[in-house]
């Protein structure tokens, strides 16, 4: 689905790499785990998967490329507005803007121009439904997304996400900001969400990658070290390094 | 427990002379102290102000706010008895006085409210009358919505007059004919006739090239030669400034004394191929009239005039213009009262008149008692007032009047024209510096480049108002394009855009290369000239967008203001901007919306109320500017407001209005406290008007925080 093809990624102009020559491939309808320690580049990466990264003026890949179903997503003629539909996003930090929960759920659709009632209303409830909220907030849909606990708002979000149909979804330590029953929740609803999307999420919990990751990616200091099955990679990892990182000997 | 003791003694808590708490202790204090002198200062000068404006704010009330700025005559009055005058304007002649702190009580007295009748006439104004523009004037005064279209000036129409002496007038031939024809009452005409040798020089111009100055430029200039010149004379030229000029075709012409000297066979004249000498015996007559009322013709009347320049008439504003004919489809009728249509049908014979008929009206008056000889204070309304209603009041006499330019009066006109420039300073501010903010902060790539336009920013903010406004002088009032037929002749530089529909005809008065002497001049042969030189562009025949500037006018004032307020407004848009967290862009982004459209719904909504109170705040410091209106827009006099008198209507009534100065309320300020002779009488208006715009700034500056707490609570994350 995802071919990360040998890339480099720099933030200053190709000064210094933050990724080094990284190559993966994400499966389709699967979920994708990243860890690593801070600063390792797993954002950066992620980032990189629906150009994120083009917010950073003097960003730029400086090696290989990177396929989405066989589209170059770097090349010269791709629409990045149509990669981004494509390829939605769910940050650490929820951010629901401060509107109405339905408001919320319908931006994406709006900003494509989609103006009639019935097919926003549909499409908010199945979105909502899919994002497993619909019960918790379907009385209150005029009323401001900021109202919500943290857990609601960040599955809002992914609500969100999943209301314009991309067919991969980022998620940034989506729940670094929740308590766990809240991300027990998440959790559950990414398992729920394999079945219609491709996932890729970065993650510090080490549980939270062996819970709902079928495939596991350990990067150290911008470099690609072990990736393979969840279970494989927690068991018996490869490398040195990953089993130090995954027992918690170091990091 | 003795260890315990030398413990204790060891750890004290005391703060100790000189130590960093005692000192910060000290500098709170000091800091406090230096807080509260400077409120103490603020207080003083406030409440001065508060003091000396709100007696006058009180004694006003609304119609200070309401009224515009007038002098004010200070009158000593005789007591008198049974004094009449409009309600309205008796009620401000007490609101003048009552504010004065010499009277403790004012010295009218007997008041008593009635119904005063007058009789106005209702009549009808038959088509195809004539008057003279004087009437016309009145009738238009009384009666709202009547706007004729006169035909002609008329200049053969008869016009009453009055001598009021006993007079000898030099009359010519003409006007003795005239004379004689008319009304006399019977008076025998007594003429005396003198005779005069009058000298003429009749001249030949041959066809050529020559080279003039600007004396003999001058002096040709109410004659009838034509010539093209290749440069112009602007009015602080020297007078032996030489321009080159050619003459088509040879002209004769005949030129008084006076004129040949200025501008041929000099050193900077026409040279000449013939010159001949004339003499005229002129015989000049006198007549001796009695003081009366007569009759003449306009045209005739008006030489009269002007060979008597020391003889008395009456009437003379119906002499500046020559009667018109007007242009009516149908009969109108009109109302006029009493007196003013006596007046109109003696003064003005051939305006025909039908039905008319009478009507009582009446109006709220106040008869009252002035107790004792006083000192009144009265707007000019007021004074013209009390004078006309109480000519017949023999008890009623007025030893002096002085008038004091602006103590009386509100202040509505600066008022109004502090209002209009800020709207349109703000407009434009606000969509310049909103899409330059966006612009900054959302896609200009962050380096050098943002780095120096933020520093320019920052200088410019610091830039003294005055610097702005001889900045809005060069660029607004004398540079900035405009979109005209008619380019004036001090434009920089024009561009043709459209042709005008319809013929095209010579701008006499307004080409400079082209110049048409005397006014029977041939226009098809000028025309024929101008276009064989090859000086097009002085037709008439195009729209220019024409580098002349707006002159001084709202306009100009308004994008001056806005030139001086962007770099605020831009630095705290961008401030707003910078205030909504990336996570929006980042998450409307992520949701595939374009760079714009994130911008648009999910950044600038968010910064809207930081934008607002930017404005609000931009607002205060706009109002209060004198410095860059000075020169470009305001004016200390101006008695009509804004939209008042203008001549067009629609689009064109529109630039009409925002090509006029305006008074404002800084400007206004200034005016009366430093411009204008100072005395007790104008000190009043001073502290009013300091005291109202501090109100106006005041309540702009509460209102910005309250939208900030307002829009602030409704759109938080
Ligand atoms: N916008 C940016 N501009 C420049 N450098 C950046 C930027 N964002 C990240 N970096 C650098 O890139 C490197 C990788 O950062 P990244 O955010 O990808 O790490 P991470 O693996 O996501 O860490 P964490 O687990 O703490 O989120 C870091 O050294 C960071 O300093
Ligand atoms: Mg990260």
């Amino acid at each position: 689905m995802i071919e990360i093809d040998d890339v480099s990624f720099s933030y200053d102009r190709g000064k210094t790499n933050t990724l080094k020559n990284i190559s993966l491939d994400i499966l389709e309808k699967q979920v994708t785990s990243f860890i690593g320690p801070s600063g390792c580049g797993k954002s950066t990466l992620l980032r990189c998967l629906n150009r994120m990264n083009d917010l950073v003026d003097t960003s730029c890949i400086t090696n290989g490329e990177i396929r989405i179903m066989g589209h170059d997503i770097h090349g010269k003629d791709v629409d990045a507005i149509e990669l981004r539909k494509q390829v939605g996003m769910v940050f650490q930090k929820y951010n629901p803007f401060p509107k109405s929960i339905y408001d919320n759920v319908a931006y994406g659709l709006r900003i494509q121009g989609i103006k009639k009632k019935d097919q926003l209303d549909q499409a908010v409830e199945k979105s909502l439904r899919g994002a497993a909220l619909w019960d918790e907030v379907k009385d209150r849909l005029k009323d401001s997304a900021l109202g919500l606990s943290g857990g609601q708002q960040q599955r809002l979000c992914i609500a969100r996400t999943i209301a314009v149909q991309p067919r991969v979804i980022l998620m940034d330590e989506p729940c670094s900001a929740l308590d766990p029953i809240a991300t027990a929740k998440v959790e559950e609803l990414i398992t729920e969400l394999r079945q219609e999307f491709t996932i890729v999420i970065v993650t510090h919990s080490m549980q939270q990658a062996s819970r709902v990751s079928d495939h596991t990616a350990f990067f150290y200091l911008g470099e690609l070290i072990e990736y393979g099955p969840t279970d494989r990679v927690f068991q018996n990892p490869e490398q040195k390094r990953t089993e130090d990182y995954i027992s918690g000997r170091f990091g | 427990m003795s260890s315990h003791k030398q413990e204790s003694e060891s750890f004290s808590l005391k703060a100790k002379k000189g130590s960093l708490y005692k000192m910060e202790q000290a500098q709170k204090g000091l800091f406090i102290l230096c807080t509260y002198t400077i409120l103490l200062c603020a207080g003083v000068v406030f409440g001065t102000i508060v003091k000396k404006g709100a007696p006058i704010l009180w004694a006003k009330g609304w119609d200070f706010i309401v009224s515009k700025p007038q002098s004010l005559s200070v009158m000593e009055v005789s007591a008198a008895k049974g004094l009449e005058l409009s309600q309205k304007d008796y009620d401000l002649l007490h609101s003048e006085n009552a504010h004065r702190e010499d009277y403790l009580s004012l010295p009218f007295a007997n008041e008593e409210r009635f119904q005063k009748e007058s009789s106005s006439m209702e009549f009808e104004l038959q088509p195809e009358s004539v008057l003279s523009e004087g009437y016309l004037g009145l009738l238009e005064a009384r009666n709202k919505g009547f706007r004729p279209d006169f035909i002609a000036r008329d200049e053969t129409a008869l016009v009453g007059f009055e001598l009021t002496q006993d007079s000898t007038l030099q009359v010519n031939t003409e006007t003795l004919g005239a004379l004689r024809q008319s009304d006399l009452g019977g008076q025998e005409l007594d003429v005396v006739t003198q005779s005069k040798e009058e000298k003429s020089f009749e001249v030949v111009f041959a066809q050529g090239r020559y080279s003039i100055d600007k004396r003999t430029y001058t002096a040709l200039e109410p004659s009838e030669l034509i010539f093209i010149l290749e440069g112009r004379f602007a009015d602080d030229d020297v007078a032996t400034k030489q321009v080159e000029c050619s003459i088509p075709h040879a002209q004769t012409l005949i030129l008084s004394p006076t004129q040949v000297a200025a501008s041929v066979d000099r050193e900077g004249g026409f040279a000449v191929s013939e010159k001949k000498e004339l003499v005229k015996t002129m015989e000049t007559q006198a007549v001796t009239l009695k003081k009366g009322v007569y009759e003449l013709p306009f045209h005739t009347l008006k030489t009269l005039v002007g060979a008597n320049p020391a003889a008395s008439f009456l009437h003379q504003h119906t002499f500046e213009k020559a009667p018109v004919r007007l242009n009516l489809k149908q009969a109108v009728s009109l109302t006029l009262s009493q007196a003013e249509l006596a007046e109109l049908e003696q003064n003005n014979p051939a305006v025909k008149i039908g039905a008319v008929k009478e009507t009582k009206s009446y109006t709220p008056y106040v008869r009252f008692d002035i107790e004792r000889d006083c000192e009144l204070l009265a707007a000019n309304q007021q004074q013209v007032a009390l004078k006309d209603d109480n000519t017949k009041n023999e008890a009623f006499k007025i030893f002096s009047e002085y008038t004091h330019s602006y103590s009386g009066g509100g202040i509505l006109g600066p008022i109004v024209g502090t209002g209009f420039l800020v709207i349109i300073c703000m407009v434009v501010a606000l969509s310049i510096g909103v899409a330059a903010a966006v612009y900054l902060n959302e896609y200009a790539r962050k380096g050098t480049y943002l780095k120096v336009v933020r520093l320019a920013m920052m200088n410019l903010a610091g830039v003294p108002s005055i610097v702005f406004g001889l900045f809005g002088l060069g660029l607004f009032v004398f540079v900035a394009p405009k979109f005209t037929s008619k380019p004036s002749l001090d434009d920089k530089f024009q561009i043709p855009l459209l042709p005008v529909a319809g013929e095209p005809s010579l701008r006499k008065q307004e080409s400079h290369l082209i110049y048409m002497v005397g006014e029977s001049a041939d226009k098809t042969e000028s025309l024929s000239i101008a276009s064989n030189t090859g000086f097009k562009r002085y037709y008439d025949g195009w729209y220019y967008l024409s580098f002349e500037g707006w002159g001084a006018c709202m306009l100009a004032g308004g994008f001056t203001l806005a030139v001086m307020v962007l770099p605020v407004i831009i630095t705290s848009c961008e401030e707003s901007l910078r205030a909504v967290p990336m996570g929006f862009r980042e998450a409307s982004l992520a949701l595939g919306a374009s760079k714009w459209q994130s911008v648009r719904t999910a950044v600038l909504p968010y910064a809207l109320p930081g934008i607002l109170t930017a404005s609000v705040l931009g607002i205060t410091r706009v109002a209060g500017e004198t410095a860059p209106i000075m020169f470009t827009s305001a004016v200390a006099e101006r008695s009509l407001l804004p939209w008042e008198g203008l001549a067009n209507t629609g689009f064109e009534g529109f630039i009409e209005f925002l090509s006029q100065s305006v008074q404002a309320l800084p400007y206004h300020i200034y005016t009366v406290a430093g411009r204008i002779p100072q005395s007790e009488y104008t000190q009043p208006m001073q502290y009013g008007s300091v005291l109202v715009f501090l109100i106006l700034v005041l309540s702009l500056a509460a209102l910005s925080v309250y939208l900030r707490v307002k829009v602030r609570s409704k759109l938080k994350w």
